[in-house]
């Protein structure tokens, strides 16, 4: 017996759980999880889009720029919050021009003439290589890229260029002129704009140009620890939000399955442990239990899901409608070997009604088994919920999807590619699915343990 | 003669089994005098503790309360509404029970138990119930009552939560104290200390007590009067001395003779009584006891007997045994 008085049952419990390392671990990894998924605002808008970045892999960095920026001097800039918040914004893009396409004929194995086809002006030569950016493709005929050399008249080709046909169509992309746009912000709102030093009136600069963007005289770049998704999204942030959608739904539901199922149970167990006319009120309660058990569940979820539209609270009561069942027989035989406990009669000594003694001394002393039953509720609820989603049946909450990790899962094999070569977008959500579910199982067992030392090792 | 405290009459309790109900206790029937003590002695299984927990309608689930009376102050303890039992329950009659280990709620403090009915019987405020709680378990016997009423029951030992128990029954001061088999769970030096206290508070309130054991010399130590129970029924009841020394019924006998002696020779077989106690629902014809019965006649094998007074005992036998001593 430990010297201090007053230790309850519960922090005998907890001191045995915090022996337990594999426990101590899985809650640092469950806390840890947590926290990050609380914290996922933070660390950027799982929602927006860089269409022109596509997929990258893990560690990918990018001028940090909307896909469309326009500024227009009076009008409040339309980019990045930390790019608006600046009073100097310098961002540096490229031009895309249109490309020229070349004819060049051959005479006896020597360039006889080459013509820009746009405007038929004859040239005397074609650089491919001092014009870095330039890009030379060859005539269907042939096939393939020819890059770095200098075609000159009266000079013959590169071996191999022509092959046998006289008149080699050539098309030369086009040089990426960079451009500066700078401009003065006051409040976001663009004062002064001008463009390679002109001032202009407005201007609408592509994401997918933008090279450098520097605010201040400091370059904004946006780091993708674990890359994007095919849409350039953040596949941390929509991770991190993923897991708050996941570890909410778990929550939640595991939350509502106990409020039905310990009070039902305790109440079917109570009357159980009473009278004859008590044990009918038991029998048919724990029949409608037994009845409900055998609805298919998933068939259940799927309907309710399909008929009252797939928002976050139809997902909570399908799935707590299912997990009250078993936490309400637990509670009930435990509440059956507890009421034949003297203390019970001796509570109905000290004058207690029924709603007391049920609610004061027989369910405080079911708690042990209803921690240990929640805590393996919650990882198999995102379990559940991961399934839905895989199958397409993803939540929504005011019309938007809301992207557990299950639909992340989802996202991921679909994105995957033939190769593997998008594998990060399936590893993420996985990873940390796995974790997560993991963790939460371990911990369950050590709670288990912890509240019942005599089961340790048992299943 | 005053009314009795308490008026027990033709009480008749069973438990449903699977086929009908199974009778525990079979028209049971005595007086207690206000301030008066009664011991319930019996094997396990002679109804003694359906006894005791029909009277407040504690019974376990599948218990039901077949017939009878018992008049408590003049109020029928089996006919009253839940709501009036419940008043009485805990504050004019305690109860102690057998286990210590099950009878506290773990999950509550120790003081926090003994205050309960304190504040639900009496109508003190949590503050002073407290205070009335720690005071009560100095009473009873228990070391550093104020650290003592912080704990939880895990952290005491048995004949502490015993005492625990004693002072959470003795709280309100009720008039009767039912005590169901109060050491049984207690090794023997706690025993003795813990009777020893309920005594002392019986004398010092000048409560009624029904104190139920299988002890035959246990009950006779603490009690004016003696009931011996068998299958269900009172088979002898008379003053402690009388039931001691001068037993009428052959099983009291038998249970006398069963007790070991201090001056007995080394190395002789302890007595017992031949036989095992009725199997609950048997066959119900003639004296329960009579398969056991070293005296049995004919007649008890077919007839049940009446109650009949004879010196000094109540008694149910058909047979007149001659003064203990010289016995068959």
């Amino acid at each position: 017996m430990p010297e201090d008085a007053g230790v309850s049952p519960t922090r005998l419990a907890w001191r045995r759980l915090r022996r337990s390392r594999a426990a101590m671990v899985s809650l640092a990894v469950v806390a840890a999880v947590s926290l990050a998924c609380l914290a996922a605002p933070l660390g950027g808008d799982p929602q927006r889009q860089h269409a022109w970045l596509g997929a990258r892999g893990p560690g990918y960095a990018h001028p940090d720029c909307l896909s469309d920026n326009v500024f227009a001097v009076g009008a409040p800039a339309e980019t990045a919050a930390r790019a608006r918040a600046a009073t100097d914004l310098v961002i540096t893009s490229v031009a895309a021009g249109s490309g020229d396409d070349y004819r060049v004929a051959l005479r006896r194995g020597v360039i006889r003439a080459i013509t820009r086809v746009r405007g038929g002006v004859a040239v005397p030569e074609l650089d491919l290589a001092a014009t870095p950016g330039r890009e030379l493709l060859a005539g269907e005929a042939l096939g393939g890229e020819r890059a770095g050399a200098v075609l000159r008249v009266g000079e013959a080709p590169p071996a191999g260029w022509f092959g046998d046909q006289p008149v080699l169509m050539l098309r030369v992309n086009a040089v990426e002129v960079p451009v500066t746009h700078a401009m003065t912000l006051v409040d976001g709102v663009v004062s002064a704009l001008t463009r390679d030093g002109v001032a202009i009136a407005r201007a609408s600069i592509a994401g997918g140009s933008v090279r450098q963007v520097v605010a201040d005289g400091a370059a904004l770049t946006l780091t993708h620890p674990l890359g994007t998704d095919l849409a350039g999204r953040d596949v941390l942030a929509r991770a991190l939000y993923g897991g708050r959608v996941s570890l909410a739904i778990g929550l939640v539901a595991t939350a509502m399955s106990l409020l039905i199922g310990v009070l039902y149970g305790a109440i079917a167990g109570y009357c159980g442990s009473l009278s004859p006319r008590g044990g009918r009120v038991d029998r048919a309660m724990m029949g409608a239990v037994d009845i409900l058990y055998a609805v298919p569940f998933m068939f259940l979820v799927i309907v309710l899901l399909v008929n009252f539209g797939r928002s976050i609270g139809t997902l909570f009561i399908a799935l707590a409608a299912v997990q009250w069942l078993t936490m309400a027989r637990i509670v009930r035989g435990q509440v059956l070997s507890l009421a034949t406990r003297e203390f019970v009669a001796a509570a109905k000594l000290c004058g207690a009604g029924h709603a007391s003694i049920i609610l004061g001394h027989l369910i405080p002393n079911t708690l042990g088994i209803v921690v240990v039953y929640a805590t393996l509720t919650v990882p198999a609820v995102i379990l559940q919920e991961g399934f839905l989603a895989f199958i397409g049946l993803s939540v929504q909450w005011n019309g938007e999807a809301l992207d557990s990790w299950g639909a992340l899962v989802k996202y991921g094999v679909e994105a995957i590619g033939t190769g593997g070569e998008r594998a990060w977008l399936l590893l993420v959500p996985s990873i940390l699915m796995a974790t997560s579910l993991i963790a939460l199982n371990v911990l369950g067992d050590g709670v288990r343990d912890a509240l019942d030392p005599h089961l340790k090792g048992r299943e | 003669m005053t009314a009795p405290l308490l008026a027990v009459r033709d009480w008749r309790v069973g438990f449903r089994a699977e086929r009908g109900v199974v009778v525990a206790v079979d028209g049971v029937g005595f007086d207690l005098p206000a301030g008066g003590a009664l011991g319930v002695v019996g094997e396990s299984g002679s109804g003694k503790s359906a006894l005791a927990m029909s009277l407040l309608r504690l019974l376990p689930a599948g218990g039901v309360l077949l017939g009878g009376s018992a008049r408590f102050a003049g109020a029928d303890l089996a006919a009253m509404p839940d709501r009036d039992l419940r008043r009485i329950r805990g504050r004019r009659i305690a109860v102690v029970f057998q286990d210590p280990m099950t009878s506290l709620n773990p999950y509550m403090r120790v003081g926090a138990q003994v205050a309960e009915p304190l504040v639900a019987h009496l109508g003190m405020g949590r503050r002073a119930a407290r205070l009335r709680a720690v005071a009560l378990l100095e009473s009873v016997g228990i070391p550093e009552p104020a650290r003592s009423a912080a704990k939880f029951p895990h952290e005491l030992s048995g004949g502490q939560r015993q005492r625990a128990m004693i002072a959470m029954a003795l709280g309100c001061d009720p008039e009767l104290l039912i005590a169901d088999e109060p050491t049984t769970a207690l090794d023997v030096t706690v025993q003795a200390q813990v009777l020893a206290l309920i005594r002392r508070e019986r004398e010092r309130r000048g409560m009624g007590l029904i104190l139920i054991s299988h002890n035959l010399a246990v009950v006779a130590g603490m009690c004016e009067r003696v009931a011996v129970m068998y299958g269900g029924r009172m088979v002898e009841v008379g003053a402690a001395q009388t039931i001691f020394r001068a037993a009428r019924h052959p099983y009291t006998r038998g249970l006398i003779g069963a007790l070991p002696r201090l001056d007995d020779e080394r190395g002789r077989p302890l007595a017992s009584i031949p036989g095992n106690p009725p199997a609950a629902g048997g066959d119900r014809a003639g004296c329960a006891f009579a398969p056991r019965c070293p005296s049995a006649q004919e007649r008890c094998r077919v007839v049940a007997p009446e109650e009949r007074a004879a010196e000094g005992t109540t008694l149910r036998c058909h047979v007149d045994l001659p003064p203990m001593g010289e016995g068959p």
